[in-house]
This record gives structure tokens, sequence and C-alpha cells, in this order.
């Protein structure tokens, strides 16, 4: 129960304190298991609050409770672009960069998701006014997620190999990331830890905060945040020299020709990207030519099947499985999108081969 | 001065720029930098609000005129609201005001100066002369 009300008061002070005055007075009433549980909030002007949990969704009501219909809890405009000036810490010249990709990172790591009119300048969005709609999506740290598959990266008692973390968005591959970096910093078993760089482009990482990590990424770990990776690998290749570099979401091609250079530093790279297989990895722009170069030598797939089962597969650089493991973890609503009557409808460039089953946790797009 | 390089140069959120401004220092400057920031972060308001209810507080305490305190409220207003180049300018050109009006004090002051030695002259000798 402590651990539950340490959770709540987190969220309090990261989050809840921030929001609508009416928002804020009924999520104090919210059940605290739903609270702990919690993975987005969406408010969207002149509409009622929404809550995502636990692989569904609900409104707002007074009180703090949350049903299927929608509530009288609405939200105004002005409360919206309060609330994301709240949150940028009544300084929007600190989170201009971030606000015209689209989203804020705050305390704790938690992503702010935020649409409206964007303000153009030199062709290039600069601004965002009017803000209609945002998404507060929670970050969690879920220490020891990646206990088991670290064992498949490491080779030897003080190398790794290049290894990509691929999964839908939501899916957990920054949660992932995080453990597997925590792992090889501290080191486990016979595997002496090594000395990791971590490109904390969003700051959803290592959630920093001050100078201070708010995440537990082991002692042998340097974090460089809030700049592009392509830069930040460069300034940790010439400060840091460390034995790894972690970054999460690549997929800029220049991000990628910058991997291949570091590679070829002689420094391991783990990284992350979006996709629903390998194959559809493959495809993208700026991927082939790692592919083609055979850079990586190991490949993590997260998917969630319809039992709500997360699945973390490990697959070596020629597509051979090596482990698959099945964890329970929170539910998602991800895989609601993706339970389609059994079938779930990919993308047309990723459906060369026809559709593919609901049953994500077999399929990992090489067929094997 | 400070405040701006930590906007423009460390690119600092105001709650940590008023922090960072009143660390190690004893100076008006940081006591004024101090109480914005413990307004801000404890009482929950915004740094406009903690900024207009530091001057309140401060107003006793600082001999300048309704003009001055009319620019320093403005700063309030306009504080965290624009982009970081904006915030810059906007600074230099309050900055410059205040130079002007510094300028306009000091004259002022010269002129008073000069006024009371005047005067201060003319009673003594207006002294001089009842008592002969």
């Amino acid at each position: 129960m402590q651990d539950k009300i340490l959770l709540k008061n987190r969220f309090v002070s990261e989050v809840l304190q921030f929001l609508p005055y009416r928002v804020k007075q009924s999520l104090m009433q919210t059940d605290i298991n739903i609270l702990i549980d919690l993975e987005e909030i969406r408010l969207r002007s002149g509409k009622p609050a929404m809550l995502h949990y636990r692989g569904t969704d609900g409104f707002l009501h007074e009180n703090g409770r949350i049903l299927g219909r929608p509530s009288n809890i609405l939200v105004s405009a002005e409360e919206l672009a309060d609330t994301v000036y709240k949150f940028c810490e009544n300084s929007w010249y600190a989170y201009q960069e971030d606000i015209s990709k689209g989203f804020v990172t705050i305390k704790g790591g938690h992503r702010i998701g935020i649409v409206g009119t964007p303000v153009i300048k030199n062709g290039s969005v600069f601004n965002m006014r009017d803000i209609s709609s945002i998404n507060i999506r929670f970050a969690r740290e879920v220490v020891g997620c990646g206990e088991r598959t670290v064992n498949y990266l490491i080779n030897g008692n003080r190398d790794i190999y290049n290894t990509l973390i691929i999964s839908p968005p939501g899916l957990g591959k920054t949660t992932l990331l995080r453990d597997i970096v925590r792992c090889l910093s501290e080191g486990f078993g016979s595997f002496s830890g090594v000395k990791i760089g971590v490109v904390d482009e969003r700051g959803e990482i290592a959630a920093c905060c001050k100078g201070y990590p708010q995440n537990d990424l082991g002692s042998r770990t340097d974090v460089i945040n809030g700049i592009q990776k392509k830069n930040g690998m460069e300034i940790l290749l010439r400060s840091m020299s460390p034995c790894v570099i972690a970054l999460d979401e690549m997929g800029n091609p220049e991000d990628v020709s910058a991997v291949m250079q570091v590679m070829n530093a002689g420094i391991r790279i783990i990284g992350t990207a979006h996709g629903y297989d390998l194959r559809a990895v493959k495809m993208r722009k700026g991927f082939y030519e790692l592919f083609e170069d055979k850079a990586f030598e190991r490949f993590v797939i997260i998917s969630v099947n319809t039992k709500l089962q997360y699945c973390v597969k490990v697959l070596d650089g020629d597509g051979n499985v090596l482990d698959v493991e099945y964890q329970s973890g929170r539910k998602h609503s991800y895989s609601s999108k993706f339970n389609n009557g059994g079938l779930c409808v990919l993308p047309a460039a990723y459906r060369t081969g026809g559709m593919h089953t609901g049953d994500s946790g077999i399929s990992d797009g090489t067929r094997k | 001065m400070e405040l701006e390089n930590e906007i423009h140069y460390m690119n600092r959120p105001l709650g940590q720029a008023f922090m960072s401004l009143s660390r190690g220092k004893k100076d008006r400057i940081s006591g004024f930098a101090r109480r914005v920031c413990e307004l801000h972060t404890k009482m929950e308001i915004s740094i406009e609000a903690a900024w207009h209810k530091c001057l309140e507080e401060f107003r006793s305490q600082w001999p300048i005129h309704r003009e001055e305190w009319d620019l320093l409220y403005c700063i309030g207003e306009v504080l965290g609201k624009t982009d970081r180049e904006n915030q810059s300018s906007f600074l230099s050109l309050m900055r410059e005001k205040f130079a002007v009006r510094e300028k306009a004090a000091e004259e002022d002051r010269t002129k008073k100066d000069k006024l009371y030695k005047n005067l201060g002259v003319l009673g003594g000798l207006a002294v001089v002369l009842v008592l002969i």
C-alpha cells in the first residue's frame, strides 16, 4: 500500500497539480488502483477529460468516478493553454523547440502531446496556438523487465552485440531499453558492467531533472539529454569514450548514418525503432544500409497478443529466434487497437505478405 | 542582465533561473529572486503572480519612482510568455528604459543638489545678514 501511496504522490507532484481545477479535484478522489495504472489522460477543448488505463478508456466524472458515458467535466481551450503553460514551468521559451515538435517532456519523463493550430515560420512549425487537445502519456520505470533479455545481448564478459529493439508505439521500447541499460551498466552474473552513454533526445530514458537522472540507469552511465541523436552521439564519443551508446527511436536517416559512424569507431549500439516487425523496419529509409551491412547482431521485437500478454522475442542477426518471453505486465490500450476480430490490418507498406493474424506474438515478419 | 543570461544563454525555466540568481549572494536583487522563487514553488502560483506579489513586498524597501515600479510590473507580465529571442530583446529594452530613468534621476539629483547648495548659501547669507 505504501508503494501505491508513493506512486500517487509522485503522480500528484509531477502531473496532477498542473491540470485544470475540476479535473484535478475529481482525480484526487479517483481510486488509487486506477490512478497508478493510468496510461494516458486526454484533454480536448469542449470535451470531457478521458482516461486510458488497463487497456480501456473512460470519461472522468464528479467524485473521481470513471464511466463509459461522457461526463460534464468539460475542459475549455483556455484551460488547455493554461495547463500546457504550467507544464512548461511558466516559460514558453525553455520549451519552444519541444512545442514546435508537438510534445514536451516533463519532470518524471512523462510526455505531453500537444495539437492545435501550428504557427509557421520559415516553412517549419515554430509554435502551437489555439491548443485543441493534449495527451499526457505516463512514463513508467519497470526495474527488472530486461533482466532475461539482456542475457542474449552480451558477448562474453565485457562486450555486447549491436542491438535494435523494435515495436509499435506504446509497447514499452523505452522501458525495456532503460532496464537493459541499467543491467549492462551495473553488470550481472559474470558480466562486468560497461561504460554506457545515453543520448536522451526526448528526456524519456533517464528523465533528467536539474542534472539528476530520475530513473535508474546504473552507475556507469552518462546521459546527454535534449539534443538531437546525431549531435549527442558525437559529443558522447568525444567526451565520454563510452563502450556502448544507447538511443531511443531511431528513424531519421541522419541518425542512422551517424549510428553507422559510431559502429565503425568500435562503439556498440543499442537502439530502438518503431515498427511492427523486422521486415517493416528493413523497408524504412536509412535502415536499409544498416541491414545490408548486417550492422545489428541482435533484434528484440516486442508485440502484444490478444490475451494482452507482452511478447519479447530475441532474434540473432540472421533472424533466428533465440528466446521468446511472455510478460503479463500492464495491459495496454494498443492491444485493443491490434485486435480486430482476430485480424489486424497493417499499413500497405507492411502488407506485401498479406494480412497478419492478431496474435502478433508468433509473427515476427520474417515468417521464421 | 543576469536574468537575461539565464534565459538566453542557459535556457533555464524561470523558476530555476530565479533560484540560480539567488544562490550564494546576499544583495537585494538576490533576495528578490529568492522570494519570487519561493512564492512560485511553495505557494504554487504563477511566476507573474509571484513577481507582482514580491514587488508589493519590496515596495517599502526600494526608493524608486512610480514610473519605475510600472516598468517592473510590466516585466512580470511578459516574463516567460514569448520565445527566447523576444524575452532577450524585451529585457534589453527594459534595461534601456531603466537606463533612461536612471539618467533622468541623476540629472534631477544634480539639479536638486545645486538648488539645495544655493539655498544653503543664500540661507547662510540671510542668517549672517540678520545677525549683523
